[in-house]
């Protein structure tokens, strides 16, 4: 077995003495996201539509079960944050923390800055299967449907494409080639799409336009109880993938070469991403730049690009960022809410521009 | 143990598939195998301008296997029938058309009929459908059984809502209502009488109490002012405290019944800004501030519903294709509350939900006036209408209702949606006549530019539906859409119209509606009403 010992020995060495540093830098990113995570609860929970003051509220909130004890105002508080707002807060923290994660995998694996959750058509496999159900089943009232049914429909077209991704990686070695496979499925799936439009009705079209805009509103501990789960168990699942995505990250040749095994790796990487990326889009519908823009902040923020270090951080990362996305989206010119997929591109694309900038005038990555 | 099938087995197996087979294809001849006698059964036809209908249930003659079926038509004016290439006379001595004609049951029947509704002998296309699971022996006095209701016009044959083709029948209604009971032993003591609409039911209860119907299976329990909810109602039963208040409106076309039942006090929330209501009481309302912005049907803001103490919401259809929304309000001890009139097939049945919402605000009386109202309204203008025809011994006119969308398609109504059958009752005629099957619901057709001018291009009126797009200034506003256009016979004559925004959201004013397009279509109308007097279309110049 060959093993070149020349650049990832001196990145072994470079990591070596970074190593103290990078963790201390580490500790110290992640005290500042839990602070801002702390905040940002503390904001999302006390701003909304209805004012309250903080004494009604930390009051409501030591009663998770309606009380007689309560008077009128703390029991409509009581209301608003145990129905309304923490049950978004909880949802929007897991969801935005999937997101990210899938996001940092997707970069990691295609070794591309711009690649993001929805690379492999994820998201045009799920509206692709809205707009069946939503054209086909709905509208001819053959089908009345739960939430439930909208996110199982959204869930199995991300699956689809996902299982098509993974058929094409089988028998395919190189990566360029997968996130080609990926793209054209995109394109495949909003064709559908658009055939499927035409015999829409304006109903329809409506409600397929507002479940692509992606938002959080309507998350309900329903929806938490079903979503935590598969979350978690992915999210364990990535942490585990660390030490290989670390080799991999120098190199297939260097990775094969210390007992990776590539093709099961990618499997992995596919499998993961996808699912997190597809649970995303079933609860939320699309979410844009969150995937691609976290995990450069996040690397940028380490001066790292470990994996150890930046899957935990991404997840926080991206719980944080949408965090403070929804609470602009739902409060900046409440009651109206704008769509939080355009307040994340409003935020995300500036920083894969400047991500961009920064690459093309220092020539590498951050490692 | 061989891996092939054993001879023994795949034989047994082969004639048993051979069998399934044979009494699966043979269930259907059975089922026609009929014993002579007559027999009633569901019907009713489709196709056309969606004006006529036939009388259901129809009554049928079963004689040695062969069944035939007597069709009464809404109309006197159906000359003939053909079918399969044979033609069928009207019976004489009928007050409406009748035939006699041979059928089969669950299978479309297509046929041709003529009708002299216009001075010029017209034929047009239909298809007859039999519902066969509605079969049932007739009494030998089966001429007398379900052929006479009455509307509130006093009609005795043939009432409003059996004249509606696209309407449902009886029997098939019946499917779609949930039991008019509570669980809790109570009976009905009374029902709501019906002219026009299907698509809801109301049932008085003691003490008050009214149980509102639907036609997707919902019930909802009308609680009176200081009564308590009754015990052991059955778990759908939703309930609707009275007096309505600060209830959030996300269905627009429901708007117009409360601004005509002067109720916009116990509305509270409203899913459009002020800016985009075309009732005035309501835009009104939200200017003053004792109706606020709610958010959108799609993204309402619960916080402030929820603080408000709303606790009803009205919602259209639409709401059925965001269940996360209804769920989420549901969850806040919000009862959804979904407006069914855009089902409703004739305009006027649409008009006749004011007196869903009259029984809710306790206005019933307020509710049956304005009914009568826009009844009395479409009454004249179907009169103004016949007399222009005999007048001017013509043809009706021909009305073209589209839009040119961004993309330059003309977008038009089906054939059967209810803004057609309004032209219809308005004396015109609705060129297009053959768009979209009724069963589909998409209300709106995109057609290509080059189908269109074919067909739009004779038409004697032309109305734009600027509810869309945008209010057009003139005639060259039109005409930057498509130069095609000036091609228009309606525009070389200048009998281009404009409708007013406010068309879609006047659902209570049906029957205004189609005394204006009567005034558009067969000139001033009896009160000498001029086409300067209208308030939902105006002339493009």
């Amino acid at each position: 077995m060959q093993k070149n010992l020349g650049a990832p020995a001196e990145a072994f060495v470079s990591v070596a003495k970074m190593d103290r540093h990078g963790r201390k830098r580490f500790f110290l990113v992640l005290a500042l996201l839990i602070l801002a995570l702390h905040v940002l609860i503390y904001l999302n929970i006390s701003l909304g539509s209805v004012a309250a003051s903080r004494q009604e509220i930390s009051e409501a909130l030591r009663y998770p079960q309606p009380s007689s004890e309560l008077s009128p105002e703390v029991t409509m508080m009581r209301d608003i944050l145990w129905k309304i707002r923490l049950p978004r807060l909880v949802g929007v923290l897991l969801l935005g923390g999937a997101l990210a994660l899938s996001g940092f995998l997707m970069q990691t694996f295609f070794h591309n800055p711009l690649a993001g959750p929805y690379i492999l058509g994820i998201s045009s496999g799920a509206k692709l299967f809205v707009a069946l159900l939503l054209v086909f089943l709905l509208s001819q009232q053959k089908l009345r449907l739960s939430s439930f049914g909208m996110i199982l429909a959204a869930f199995a077209g991300s699956m689809m494409c996902m299982g098509f991704i993974l058929l094409v990686s089988r028998h395919v070695d190189n990566a360029s080639i997968l996130v080609v496979a990926g793209v054209m499925l995109g394109y495949i799936c909003s064709a559908i799409t658009e055939i499927v439009i035409t015999f829409a009705d304006d109903a329809s079209l409506v409600n397929l336009h507002n479940w692509s805009r992606g938002s959080f509103s309507g998350i309900s501990w329903d929806h938490i109880r079903v979503m935590v789960w598969p979350i978690l168990i992915c999210t364990i699942g990535v942490f585990f993938l660390a030490k290989p995505l670390a080799a991999y990250r120098l190199g297939e040749g260097y990775a094969r070469s210390v007992g990776v095994n590539l093709r099961l790796l990618r499997l992995a990487l596919v499998l993961f991403s996808s699912f997190l990326s597809a649970c995303v889009t079933a609860f939320a519908g699309p979410i844009s730049f969150v995937g691609i823009a976290v995990p450069h902040l996040v690397k940028a923020s380490l001066q790292s690009s470990r994996p150890l270090y930046v899957m935990p951080v991404c997840f926080l990362g991206g719980s944080i960022f949408c965090l403070a996305c929804d609470l602009i989206a739902r409060t900046a010119f409440s009651p109206l809410e704008l769509s939080v997929g355009a307040v994340t591109a409003i935020f995300g694309a500036p920083i894969v521009i400047y991500v961009l900038l920064k690459r093309g005038k220092n020539g590498s990555e951050v490692r | 143990m061989s891996q092939k099938l054993k001879p023994n087995r795949a034989i047994a197996l082969l004639l048993t598939l051979t069998l399934t087979l044979s009494f699966l294809f043979t269930l259907p001849l059975l089922a026609e195998s009929l014993a002579d006698g007559p027999y009633l059964v569901a019907g009713a036809i489709t196709g056309g301008s969606g004006r006529a209908s036939i009388e259901s249930p129809v009554q049928l003659s079963v004689q040695n296997g062969q069944i035939t079926a007597r069709l009464v038509w809404s109309s006197s004016n159906y000359t003939w029938m053909e079918i399969a290439g044979k033609r069928y006379e009207a019976l004489p001595g009928e007050e409406f058309s009748t035939f006699e004609v041979p059928v089969s049951l669950d299978q479309d029947l297509p046929f041709k009929a003529e009708t002299v509704a216009m001075s010029k002998p017209h034929v047009v296309d239909y298809t007859l459908h039999l519902e066969a699971d509605t079969l049932e022996k007739a009494s030998p006095d089966a001429q007398e059984q379900g052929t006479s209701r009455s509307g509130s016009s006093g009609k005795q044959a043939a009432s409003p809502k059996d004249r509606e083709d696209g309407g449902l029948t009886e029997e098939a209604l019946d499917k779609l209502y949930a039991p008019a009971s509570l669980g809790n032993g109570w009976k009905a003591e009374g029902k709501l009488d019906l002219t026009y609409a299907q698509h809801f039911r109301v049932d008085y209860f003691q003490e008050g109490y009214a149980l509102i119907r639907t036609t997707d299976g919902s019930r909802y329990l009308l609680i009176p002012q200081g009564k308590p909810i009754p015990d052991k109602l059955d778990e759908d039963v939703q309930l609707i405290p009275l007096p309505l208040q600060q209830v959030y409106m996300a269905a627009t076309g429901s708007m117009g019944y409360f601004a005509a039942l002067e109720a916009m006090d116990s509305l509270g929330y409203s899913s459009l800004q002020a800016q985009d209501w075309f009732v005035d009481p309501a835009r009104q309302a939200m200017e003053e501030g004792s109706l606020a912005y709610g958010g959108k049907y799609s993204e309402p803001n619960y916080e402030l519903l929820l603080a408000g103490g709303c606790k009803l919401t009205i919602e259209s259809l639409m709401i059925s294709h965001a269940p996360e929304v209804k769920e989420k309000l549901e969850d806040l001890a919000i009862t959804v509350f979904v407006d069914l009139s855009s089902q409703e097939a004739h305009p006027l049945a649409r008009t006749e939900w004011i007196r869903c919402y009259g029984t809710m605000l306790g206005k019933d009386q307020e509710a049956q006036a304005f009914m009568d109202q826009q009844i009395k309204l479409t009454q004249q203008a179907e009169a103004q209408a016949a007399k222009a025809l005999a007048d001017r011994g013509q043809e009706a006119k021909t009305v073209a209702f589209f839009y040119i969308n961004s993309k330059g398609n003309a977008v038009t109504r089906k054939s059967s949606d209810y803004l057609a059958k309004m032209i219809e009752l308005a004396g015109g005629h609705y060129i297009f006549d053959n768009l979209g099957k009724s069963s589909q619901s998409m209300s709106s057709v995109n057609m290509e530019m080059e189908k269109f001018y074919a067909t739009a291009r004779d038409a004697d009126i032309i109305i734009y539906n600027s509810a869309i797009t945008g209010e057009l200034q003139n005639i060259d506003d039109l005409l930057a859409l498509n130069p095609l256009l000036a091609e228009f016979k309606a525009v070389q004559h200048g009998e281009v119209w404009c409708t007013d925004r406010n068309l879609y959201q006047s659902a209570s004013q049906h029957g205004q509606i189609i005394r204006e397009l009567s005034i558009i279509i067969c000139g001033p109308d009896a009160n000498n009403s001029t086409d300067g007097d209208l308030d939902y279309f105006f002339k493009l110049k």
